[in-house]
């Protein structure tokens, strides 16, 4: 506010600057103009002063000549009053006052009060001679009578001047204040008023709320476009920017915060990431200077991919310590090295690719040699740590461009290319896959089924004999058949890789052949690798086998053959373990307390030993089970075997073993094993639930009764006449699939047939199994018993079977009134009934082979009683192999009735554990099948293959056992093979062969729809693919030289096949080849010494001929030789004698050869 | 395209390297060792590039590059040195008588040829 009253205007302090300044130069102008007008004056006085004398001299002189006075006052007021004169004084000559002297009186006769001196002083004066001069006298020049003082007066200009300024300043400042105030006027509505206005605007402008309007001017004419309007435009101009700067600054206040809080995060983030990088990245990154020194920054990854830190170190001695220092790449990088450095980029470019980018680096090396080497074995593992490392180099330049470090980034690349080749690896199968299910998929799935069933028991039996062949050097012959129709097979339906790999295994018979024919010593080592490549070429069946599978639904029988192989011989190995070495191997188990496994480790040691025998026979089951894991394509699993093997030998001195050592290495692994197994039996399509059918059960229930009631009976002489109930039983439970009771039935079988010497009076093994298998169908009993609904059911049940009356009719008849459903051992005892027997004699048999009073609760439980099957048929799935698991074993101190009775089971014979835990589990999921099925209706798999199976088994021992042989044969014939198409397959084989013989070949099939026994059908088979092979081999020509012969370049194959009567059939294979010389043939057999020259001379063509069928005479000289005789065609012979058929052979040289084999359909 | 000589004295290297430089278009004059390489250069002032390996019979590749870095029309042509293996103190004479590049034998012809053509288009 106070600068509101110190403010002046500025119109106000303009009008008195207008003024003075205008005053000013008005007042010198003036000054000016009253000089001059004084000068002007003063010359007038001097212009009067010479009028006077020019006007009065004459009269005066006159006046004065002739002293009148009069004349001379009247001269001298006359001269008074021209302007500007004071006083006229005269003087006359020689005097000293005047004579005559006049001051005027104007002013009011001020100037006549004034001292002369004074009046003299007042302006400028004249002296003037006043001459006279002699009228009458021309000549007369004059005489100075007088001199006349004439004074003036300047007030007279002063006057003047004074009047003058008067006048001139007033008129001139009435002039400037009119036009001041004009101007004021003026300025102040055309401007101030808008100064004023802005001032007031730019006031009241507030940085909080510009949205105002702008400024505007109330002009009368707003468009004008002076400097008053540029103005306000910047006015407003500068009030758009300042909202606008004012709105970012606000903007940029208000966010500064969070932009800084962000802003450092970021950094943070940023720092943190590079700093991560450094020290996460498995990157070693440093830099190496021109002297190969490293130097920092060093990525915190480089201590672990060098052991240590590395800066300061010369990266020869780190990374590049590894590489060969004589080799060529080790001095082409030191010269690379030495040249780049301090160098420009044109040399980097020429030798950076001189630099490795892959090196190994071994790890450990050094850092070992420093620790103390106690342990040595650890140092060679150690050492053994390669690195393989990508390296890669990035140079770095000075100011100058010249190299001046090289960064290099080292990356441990050993997982991945680990990864990399893992990949590969999987790769390559899966292309394998992909080329065995389009091999698979050329050909008939009938025949891939075949193939796959009988190339196995080709392998097997190769396999048998190549385990005797070192002993008996004939079979050689017979192992190179069975891979020659093996190959042969393979061929046919394009199985390149099973029939490459048998080609070797061929050919490695072949060269043992010719060692045996040079007269070398055949050992035992070289079948080695025969065997190792028969095992490759099972698990190269097995694999088109689990495709097949897989792609095709066709069963896979050889990896289920296997897998029940290797199931039992794991359940023989099992239960010789548990008799000869440990049955307690729980008690070994590291959570066990110490005690408890020192005890369970000295009753081991205080075994006798085992026998020389059950070792081996140990081995041999472990050994069984190896091979068909490897034969399954197992090899984790079966080097696992393989480990234990080499353990199993050490026992043949159990002191051998301490605890440790014996369970780390024996029992530790050993479960592990059979854990593995396991799996792979339960995965497998054989571990199918048991029948939970009452018919199959009541069958095996009476089965049972009957044995145990004979054998009972009948004294230890005379047992072997029940021989076929026993195998009646196997039969059965073989059929059925139930592991346990066939295994005891196979066991009690072999011990009636032993016979009666052996067992002499001892029947205790029998009677053991007896009580086993009495066991057993309790369990099932109980484990029926606990599908019945309702308590009532099970109350009427139990009622009935404990109060059985003494006599047969009463007994039936409470049998037959009980109506209770779906009960085994009601039904049982019914058909006991029904068939004449008294039902409480089931009881009693019970009770002879348990030994117990009430028997009847074996069967049954108290109705009250609760069992929880689906939670032991889950809890069994657990299992360990080594005990029940811990849920039932629990469940059975409870008192469960189903739990207690697998345990009875279980301890009555502890060394079947694995056998029964695996039994009680398909058993019970048999049992418990209903349940599931009801609670989880989500379309389970019916696997329906095993029940026809089983129907099949079933109605193929029902028409043997009622031996009506038409029934028996026309059932057979359901599986027979129909021949044409078989034959047709061989098409891609002929085609095959005949192609890598340079030949061409037509195969041509024709005949009727025969079709060969399944068995049959492989034996002829075989003969038939030897044959084949033949007419491939030595009879078709190659193109030219049937081109020479006049014959189409094209041979033809022609197979015909026909039914001669319902019983026989003939098939046979004809080609237009060369035909077999009969002289050749002859001269072969001399020199072969098959026959004498006579006794040649004494056969007729065709026995000749026969003679490719001497086994001896067959077999190959050498493995390149292909002309002239036979190979293998032994087996043609032998097969078809197996066959009880006939062959012949037609045959005219140069024309071809005609096989014709009669075989019984 | 560019005249370029080359001094080695294996005939091998020669002719791989008359190879590579004349498929991408240059002319390639040859001495078989330093005294050779010298007649060639002064038959054929127009080269425009050398190529000279260090150890030769006669006249040694340095000793061969110092004269010709005293013939004031010869010492501006650009030189690349051939090698199998270098020292410091090699690579110090071969700065003193202007050697631009070391090229490493066996050589890579596309580095190689990368660099003639840097060389020659600066």
């Amino acid at each position: 506010m106070s600068n509101m009253v110190k403010k002046s205007s500025v119109a106000t302090k303009m009008i008195f600057t207008i003024i003075i300044v205008t005053l000013f130069v008005a007042a010198i102008a003036s000054a000016i103009i009253l000089s001059q007008d004084y000068e002007k004056y003063l010359k007038r006085v001097e212009q009067t002063m010479e009028e006077a004398k020019e006007s009065f001299m004459k009269p005066l002189s006159v006046a004065l000549y002739s002293e009148d006075e009069d004349q001379v006052n009247n001269a001298l007021n006359g001269i008074l009053k021209l302007e500007g004169l004071v006083e006229v004084r005269i003087v006359n000559v020689g005097e000293k006052d005047p004579s005559f002297s006049a001051v005027t009186s104007k002013k009011g006769g001020k100037y006549k009060k004034m001292k002369a001196a004074e009046r003299r002083s007042l302006g400028p004066s004249r002296e003037i001679k006043i001459i006279h001069v002699d009228p009458d006298d021309p000549d007369s020049k004059g005489e100075q009578i007088a001199t006349m003082f004439l004074n003036s007066t300047k007030e007279v200009a002063r006057d003047k001047i004074i009047n003058q300024i008067q006048k001139f300043g007033i008129v001139q400042l009435s002039q400037v204040v009119v036009l001041a105030i004009a101007i004021f006027l003026i300025f102040r509505s055309l401007v101030a008023r808008h100064l004023r206005s802005m001032a007031q605007f730019a006031q009241a402008m507030d940085l909080n709320d510009l949205s105002g309007p702008g400024l505007t001017l109330a002009r009368k004419r707003p468009d004008s476009n002076d400097e008053l309007q540029d103005l306000t435009d910047s006015f407003n101009e500068m009030r758009d920017n300042l909202k606008k700067a004012h709105a970012e600054l606000k903007d940029y206040a208000e966010n500064l915060e969070d932009k800084v809080k962000a802003a450092t995060k970021e950094i943070e983030e940023e720092k943190q990431k590079v700093a991560n990088l450094l020290n996460n990245m498995k990157q070693a990154i440093f830099s190496i200077n021109s002297e190969g020194i490293i130097v920092g920054p060093v990525s915190a990854f480089s201590k672990v991919v060098f052991d240590g830190d590395v800066e300061g170190n010369n990266v020869y001695d780190t990374l590049y310590k590894d590489m060969d220092t004589h080799g060529e790449e080790y001095a082409t990088l030191k010269t690379s090295m030495l040249s780049v450095f301090g160098e420009d980029d044109l040399q980097y470019d020429l030798m950076e690719d001189n630099f490795p980018n892959r090196i190994e680096f071994k790890a450990g090396k050094e850092s070992n040699k420093k620790e103390d080497n106690s342990d040595p074995e650890m140092v060679v593992e150690e050492e053994e740590d390669v690195r393989i490392l990508s390296v890669n180099y990035n140079p770095m330049w000075d100011s100058s461009d010249c190299l001046e470090q090289l960064m290099i980034v080292v990356e441990d690349i050993t997982e991945k290319e680990k990864l990399e080749a893992e990949v590969a690896k999987q790769k390559k199968e899966s292309e394998k896959n992909i080329s065995i299910i389009t091999e698979m998929a050329n050909a008939d799935l009938e025949d891939i089924s075949t193939f796959l069933k009988s190339s196995p028991e080709l392998v097997q039996s190769t396999m048998d004999l190549s385990r005797v062949a070192h002993e008996n050097t004939a079979v050689l012959g017979e192992m190179f058949r069975h891979l020659h129709t093996l190959k042969g097979n393979a061929r046919a339906f394009n199985f390149n890789s099973i029939s490459s790999l048998t080609h070797v295994a061929e050919t490695i018979v072949t060269t043992i052949r010719e060692k045996k024919s040079s007269g070398e010593n055949v050992t035992k080592e070289l079948f080695t690798p025969l065997i190792s490549k028969l095992y490759d070429i099972n698990s190269e069946i097995n694999d088109y086998g689990a495709l097949a599978k897989k792609v095709f639904r066709i069963e896979n029988e050889f990896e289920n053959k296997l897998i029940s192989d290797i199931q039992s011989f794991t359940i023989t190995l099992d239960h010789l373990i548990s008799k000869n070495i440990t049955s307690k191997e729980a008690d070994f188990d590291l959570n066990q307390p110490k005690e408890k496994r020192e005890n369970a480790f000295n009753s081991f040691k205080e075994n006798d030993g085992i026998s020389k025998e059950n070792l081996n026979r140990i081995k041999r089951s472990a050994h069984s089970i190896k091979g068909a894991l490897r034969s399954m394509n197992a090899p984790e699993i079966s080097e696992m075997v393989h480990r234990l093997e080499s353990e199993i030998i050490k026992f043949d001195d159990f002191n051998q073993f301490d605890l440790d050592t014996f369970t780390k290495d024996f029992i530790s692994p050993y479960a592990d094993i059979k854990d593995r197994i396991k799996s792979i039996y339960s995965n497998s399509d054989l571990n199918n639930p048991y029948t939970n059918e009452s018919a199959d059960w009541i069958n095996i229930f009476l089965g049972i009764f009957q044995l145990s009631s004979d054998l009972n009976t009948l004294g230890a002489d005379e047992i072997f006449q029940i021989e076929e109930k026993v195998e009646k039983i196997l039969t059965e439970t073989k059929s059925l699939k139930l592991a346990f009771l066939t295994k005891m039935s196979s066991e009690l079988f072999g011990l009636i047939k032993m016979g009666a010497e052996k067992l002499s009076d001892n029947k205790k093994p029998i009677n053991s199994i007896l009580r086993e298998m009495w066991i057993y169908i309790s369990l099932v009993s109980r484990a029926n018993l606990s599908r019945i609904e309702g308590s009532s059911e099970k109350e009427k049940l139990i009622k009935v079977v404990r109060n059985l009356q003494d006599d047969i009719d009463l007994a039936r008849e409470s049998l037959d009134n009980a109506n209770v459903r779906g009960s085994i051992l009601l039904s049982t005892l019914r058909h006991i009934g029904r068939i004449g027997i008294n039902p409480k004699d089931f009881f009693k048999e019970a009770k002879t082979c348990l030994g117990k009073d009430s028997v009847e609760d074996y069967f049954l439980f108290k109705e009250d009683a609760v069992t929880d099957l689906k939670f032991i048929t889950a809890d069994l799935k657990t299992t360990n192999m080594v005990d029940l698991p811990k849920g039932t074993i629990e469940l059975a101190e409870k008192g469960d009735p189903l739990a207690e009775m697998l345990k009875i089971s279980l301890d009555e014979d502890p060394h079947y554990r694995y056998l029964k835990i695996m039994d009680f589990s398909q058993l019970l999921r048999g049992f418990n099948e209903v349940v599931e099925d009801q609670e989880e209706d989500t379309g389970k798999k019916v696997n329906t293959f095993p029940v026809v199976a089983r129907n099949y088994n079933r109605l193929k021992e029902i028409i043997r056992n009622h031996s009506n042989e038409e029934i028996s044969q026309a059932f057979n014939r359901l599986l027979d093979v129909p021949i044409i198409p078989s034959l047709a397959k061989y098409k891609t084989m002929v085609n095959d062969i005949s192609t890598k013989l340079n030949k061409s070949v037509d195969y041509r099939v024709s005949g009727g729809e025969v079709t060969m026994n399944k068995d049959s059908f492989y034996l002829f088979q075989d003969a038939f693919v030897h044959i084949l092979r033949n007419s491939l081999d030595h009879g078709i020509e190659n193109p030219s030289e049937r081109e020479e012969k006049g014959k189409n370049k094209k041979g033809i194959i022609h197979i015909d096949c026909n039914e001669i009567d319902p019983e026989n059939i003939e098939i046979k294979i004809s080609d237009d080849g060369k035909g077999i010389n009969a002289e050749i043939i002859a001269k072969k057999a001399i020199e072969k010494g098959i026959h004498t020259e006579n006794e040649i001379n004494g056969m007729s063509k065709e026995d000749i001929i026969k003679l490719i069928f001497v086994p001896s005479f067959s077999q190959k000289e050498s493995v390149d030789e292909l002309s002239g005789r036979g190979v293998g065609m032994d087996i043609v012979e032998k097969n078809m004698k197996k066959l009880g058929g006939d062959i012949d052979i037609e045959t005219e040289v140069g024309k071809g050869t005609t096989f014709t084999l009669k075989i019984k359909s | 395209m560019a005249k370029i000589l080359i001094v080695d004295d294996s005939e091998t290297l020669r002719s791989q390297l008359r190879k590579a430089l004349e498929e991408a278009g240059h002319e390639v004059v040859e001495g078989y060792d330093g005294v050779n390489g010298l007649e060639t250069l002064n038959s054929n002032p127009d080269v425009q590039l050398i190529l000279c390996d260090v150890n030769m019979p006669e006249m040694d590749g340095l000793t061969m590059l110092g004269k010709v870095a005293e013939n004031d029309s010869f010492n501006k042509i650009p030189i690349f040195m051939l090698t199998t293996e270098s020292n410091a103190d090699m690579k110090e004479k071969g700065k003193a008588v202007g050697v631009k590049a070391w090229v490493t034998k066996p050589f890579v012809p596309e580095k190689l040829l990368g660099a003639v053509k840097k060389v020659l288009g600066s």
